[in-house]
């Protein structure tokens, strides 16, 4: 392993020193490892809190600030954080407008966020629990509960975030969140293995020639494997996929992000975002608004994820809404 | 011996932190098969919380079992953390006293196992650590039932628990990450039951030996 680190389980607590330094004006470190706002939001507000592990930067943290997380419960390397860590920054963010809170459906994510629901319960904070489950790999039959949570969290953090520092009560930052949540849908594309920082192993087994759609979170299998691809085959194969699960309509309003997970150039995934754009013009369809970049990474695996959702009126205009965080600012 | 103190208690549990921190690599190499290769990072954290919390019995067995489970869970050690944390705080609300016989040392154990099947949801056969807990402690309460000693107990425990973890092989996972590599996972052993094997394996060499 050729990694830049110093001791294997420090690696968690300093990259998050090393983000609170970088933007002091946005984010600080609480508790050693929850990321919060520099300045915290009005107690009248919604506050949106998640949890999940590192080595995803910069997701999950990099989305704390003003428009978009309160606060972000970082666990270890991959690893979901405690229970008792999760429930510590509920009560955190416990205020007279209640907390909405965004878990992405892993099991580890899952099994501590649901204790610290039980415990944030018993102390009568008033929270809500939206989950996303936008990974369509295992199959569009697939119960909703066995779908896992990719890069479709960032920009549920965005419409929530908006909907909250709008003022917004609970239930409806929930309803506008969930119903942009229900009309996601993400493939990820892996081309080389990632290495697990701590322990050094390969995660997965891809030969130098293969490719595999339907890669997870931190390189576990999940999909189909096939000699790579160019990069419009490639893009074709999963944007099929993304519009059926969907079920894209002509003139619906689309949102697209390719998020790159870590070693795949921008120029590599600007050749995917040009092949969607002009698929999905064939189609009748409109992308409204995208990105392209690294919002949720896998340490150095090659690939990324495709993420499209639909929007509304309502979801369209909180997307376009100011935010201010460390990697996703918006005037 | 037909009862177990306190202090045995501990020394099996140390005795099995001993031994899971020597297999570190090789259940993060097993991990890294079908999930994300670091259980054993994972299980190293465990043991840290075990080894420190348990260098003495000064507390009562319950509420130490309880403040060790909470420490696990507070590791950071993603799903398998916070179920074997669960499992611990189960063992310290089922013990019935300082020094247990057969019977309560058998249900202690079941009501760790109940607290972790209600946290993680996975059944027998989705090839997690359960498939070589499960038999483990059904063992143990069948040998209780039939008057067997302590030493024997955990002579069948180990026995039925290492059963189980080969039998992880060939199952198709139904939890965890490994879950959705499906069919391609059989063939591979699951960490968690590999974990849970090496526990019962240092529980029967320590109370042979105590």
């Amino acid at each position: 392993m050729k990694k830049f680190i110093n001791l294997s389980e420090n690696i968690t607590t300093e990259l998050l020193q090393g983000l609170a330094m970088t933007f002091p004006e946005k984010v600080q470190v609480l508790s050693e490892k929850i990321v919060a706002r520099k300045t915290p939001k009005d107690p009248n507000k919604v506050a949106i809190v998640t949890l999940g592990g590192a080595g995803h930067e910069p997701a999950l943290s990099g989305f704390v600030g003003e428009g978009m997380l309160d606060y972000s419960v970082v666990g270890d390397i991959f690893a979901a954080p405690g229970a008792p860590k999760v429930f510590e920054a509920l009560k955190m963010a416990n205020c007279s407008a209640g907390v909405l809170f965004i878990v992405l459906n892993h099991e580890g994510d899952v099994l501590s966020a649901n204790m610290a629901m039980e415990m944030a319960k018993r102390e009568g904070i008033n929270v809500k629990m939206l989950l996303t489950h936008e990974d369509i790999s295992a199959g569009l039959d697939q119960d909703i509960k066995d779908r896992r949570g990719l890069v479709g969290c960032v920009p549920v953090y965005k419409i929530a975030g908006a909907a909250a520092e709008a003022g917004l009560p609970l239930d409806e930052v929930f309803r506008i969140a969930e119903g942009f949540n229900k009309n996601l849908a993400t493939l990820a594309v892996a081309m080389s293995n990632a290495t697990h920082p701590q322990s050094g192993m390969a995660i997965g087994d891809l030969a130098d020639d293969e490719m595999e759609i339907g890669m997870g979170q931190h390189g576990e299998g999940g999909g189909g494997r096939m000699k790579v691809q160019p990069a419009d085959d490639t893009a074709y194969i999963m944007l099929d996929q993304l519009c059926e699960a969907i079920n894209v309509q002509t003139n619906d309003e689309l949102m697209l992000l390719i998020n790159g997970t870590g070693a795949t150039t921008l120029m590599e995934l600007f050749l995917v975002a040009r092949a969607c754009h002009l698929s999905l013009s064939d189609k009748g369809a409109a992308v409204a608004r995208s990105k392209v970049g690294e919002m949720l990474t896998v340490q150095e695996m090659a690939g990324f994820q495709m993420c499209m959702g639909k929007f509304d009126s309502e979801s369209l205009s909180y997307w376009d809404k100011p935010c201010d965080t460390p990697y996703w600012t918006q005037l | 011996m037909n009862t177990l103190n306190h202090s045995k208690l501990n020394g099996m549990f140390l005795a099995a932190s001993a031994s899971i921190q020597q297999q570190v690599p090789y259940l993060n190499e097993l991990d890294g098969k079908t999930g994300d290769g670091d259980h054993g990072t994972t299980m190293h954290r465990v043991c840290q919380s075990i080894d420190s919390s348990l260098t003495n019995s000064e507390r009562p067995v319950g509420q130490q079992l309880d403040d060790l489970g909470w420490d696990i869970m507070s590791q950071d050690g993603g799903s398998a953390g916070m179920l074997i944390g669960k499992f611990l705080m189960g063992i310290g609300a089922g013990i019935a006293a300082e020094e247990v016989n057969t019977e309560q040392l058998a249900a202690a154990f079941r009501s760790g196992l109940d607290q972790m099947v209600a946290s993680s949801g996975a059944k027998p056969g989705d090839k997690t650590m359960l498939d070589a807990l499960i038999p483990a402690i059904e063992a143990l309460e069948q040998q209780a039932r039939q008057g067997a000693s302590i030493e024997q107990m955990f002579e069948q425990a180990v026995k039925a628990a290492d059963e189980g973890f080969q039998a992880t092989k060939a199952m198709v996972p139904a939890r965890g990450r490994a879950k959705n590599m499906g069919e391609r996972a059989v063939g591979y052993l699951d960490p968690g039951a590999a974990s849970m094997s090496i526990m019962f394996e240092s529980f029967n060499q320590y109370i042979a030996a105590a």
